[in-house]
């Protein structure tokens, strides 16, 4: 390739040229040496040339996104969903009838392995990412960030079941009118590492991290089946306002919600605190948005904010604490951390 | 280093027609071949891996499903690139409708490249990429896609006009309107590191 041609061109003409761009893209060796010859050809007026290879090149330094762990998982479900509209179309083509059929087989196989094994839609949010979703059955829930729920595709047909790992506030409708005679088709269950929760029209959190599941009830009724400190099956029912605090090696703790509005705020994209300590707070930046919080010294977990915080932003939460603790706060995209 | 493949034009065709004609092979074969690159561009637009994974979902469905209607296009990938992202943007659009959780959040169109330094040696070039991110950062969305379509992914302007749904006169000046853009931030403080990094190189080659 000659680069003679591109002594006098401007930087901006460069990055418009079709063949300039390519060679920069490809760098194939044959090229490369004549770019090279081009330079100390042309010491000072392939300067202009210089910058526009590197302009190029560093954007081209990106970090790639292939998510090729789903790969085969998406193909699966594209094959599910293309089975099941295969049942509707009926037509027959002799000479495609062996290709058909091959692809007929494939067909039944993939619906048979559908409804056996991947029956199951799993909803999974990132750190800092809140989703909401509708139940088959018309119920709301709202996932926090780095949480998962998964429920059966089939949902409305019988038992309402949903396995949670995260943080979640649920809207569950009412199915049933006599709250005293709940039939078993009628339930709604919440499966958390630790208990099942029992659900029955009904407004309530659960946030169930670090083997520790809180669940506060907003309204309606729920019944939480779970295992005490001696290993014991217990249940337990809650009313409105209850707030019940489980972990495997403590006793059940029960009290009311102090806040119903702080319990909820992160469904609003709030960080809500009352009367917390740094530690608490670090729990959240690390749980929900996924940063790592590194601490000048861990004395400083124990610090508190006396009063309440709610802010809508990582950020404004960080300006807090650095004004009212006196620390220095620095925060990247990953990382905060905090002195002193 | 880029994922970029040189694809094999040629091969792609053949495969292209076989599953028109309903071979779920040579169909599982386009998949594969362009299941990365999809993933990789849905990403720029956003961050939400599911709704990626649902528009993928959605496209080779519909693929399979209307295959005897369709065309040959010049580039399979191409064709792809163009389906996905008005995908993408429907769903987009659509959950901004449904749940307005974030009022910051501007479901308009959004592009976004992340750049990558673990790659890059010496602390001037470091420097020189984090310059061209603030720079491409003040560029619109359109025209941020528009530089990755060409930087990134090789294409020219119909190629990318293309994808873009825009003709190529638009696509000529939103994209001399970004590189001027560029070129504002860019290339005086590059042009002095330039002179920095390399002319010792260069004075030692033109000793021998």
């Amino acid at each position: 390739m000659d680069f003679s041609k591109y002594v006098n061109y401007t930087f901006e003409r460069l990055l418009n040229d079709d063949d300039f761009i390519r060679f920069v893209i490809r760098q194939e060796a044959a090229d490369m040496y004549h770019w090279k010859e081009f330079l100390i050809a042309y010491p000072y007026k392939s300067k202009i040339a210089v910058s526009a290879f590197e302009t190029i090149s560093l954007y081209r330094q990106q970090g790639v996104f292939t998510n090729e762990r789903s790969q085969s998982i998406v193909f699966d479900r594209i094959a599910a969903t293309v089975a099941q509209e295969k049942t509707k179309t009926k037509r027959f083509n002799r000479p495609l009838f062996f290709k058909a059929a091959a692809v007929f087989l494939l067909a039944m196989l993939s619906t048979f392995l559908y409804f056996n094994y991947w029956n199951k839609q799993t909803v999974e949010t990132d750190f800092g990412n809140i989703r909401a979703l509708t139940l088959p059955d018309g119920s709301e829930l709202i996932l926090n960030g780095n949480s998962k729920v998964s429920y059966a595709s089939n949902f409305s047909d019988g038992l309402r079941e949903v396995w949670l790992s995260g943080e979640a506030l649920f809207k569950v409708k009412h199915i049933n009118i006599d709250t005293n005679n709940i039939k078993p088709e009628e339930k709604f269950i919440v499966h958390c590492d630790d208990m099942d929760i029992e659900v029955l029209g009904t407004t309530f959190n659960v946030k169930s991290r670090h083997d520790k599941t809180t669940v506060g009830l907003l309204t309606g009724k729920i019944r939480i089946d779970f295992n005490d400190i001696s290993d014991e099956y217990q249940q337990l029912t809650l009313v409105p306002g209850d707030l019940i605090k489980h972990s495997a090696k403590a006793v059940l703790v029960q009290q009311r919600i102090a806040n119903a509005q702080q319990l909820t705020a992160w469904a609003n994209r709030q960080l809500m605190f009352q009367d917390a300590t740094l530690d608490e707070m670090i729990a959240v930046l690390q749980d929900d948005f996924g940063y790592e919080v590194v601490l000048g010294d861990d004395k400083l977990k124990q610090l508190k904010v006396e009063g309440e915080i709610n802010v809508g932003s990582v950020k404004e939460l960080l300006h807090i604490l650095s004004n009212t603790l006196h620390l220095t706060v620095k925060a990247d995209n990953t990382t905060i951390t905090i002195t002193e | 280093m880029p994922i970029k493949k040189v694809l094999d034009i040629d091969g792609d065709h053949k495969e292209w027609n076989s599953f028109k004609s309903g071979d779920w092979e040579a169909y599982g074969h386009i998949y594969d071949a362009h299941f990365k690159l999809l993933s990789n561009y849905g990403f720029k637009f956003t961050r939400d891996i599911e709704l990626i994974e649902d528009c993928i979902h959605d496209l080779f469905v519909n693929l399979w499903q209307k295959r005897a209607q369709l065309g040959n296009p010049p580039s399979v990938r191409n064709y792809l690139y163009k389906s996905l992202r008005n995908l993408i943007f429907r769903k987009l659009e659509r959950r901004q409708k449904f749940v307005n959780l974030n009022d910051d959040d501007e479901y308009a169109f959004h592009f976004e490249v992340s750049f990558d330094t673990s790659l890059i040696e010496g602390e001037a070039k470091k420097e020189l990429q984090v310059k061209l991110k603030t720079a491409v950062e003040t560029l619109s969305a359109r025209q941020q896609e528009i530089i990755y379509l060409r930087f990134y992914e090789g294409l020219s302007y119909e190629e990318a006009a293309e994808i873009m749904n825009l003709n190529v006169s638009s696509a000529y000046k939103l994209l001399y309107k970004a590189i001027g853009k560029l070129q504002e931030r860019v290339k005086l403080a590059e042009l002095i590191m330039i002179l920095f990094i390399l002319a010792p190189e260069q004075r030692l080659s033109e000793i021998n």
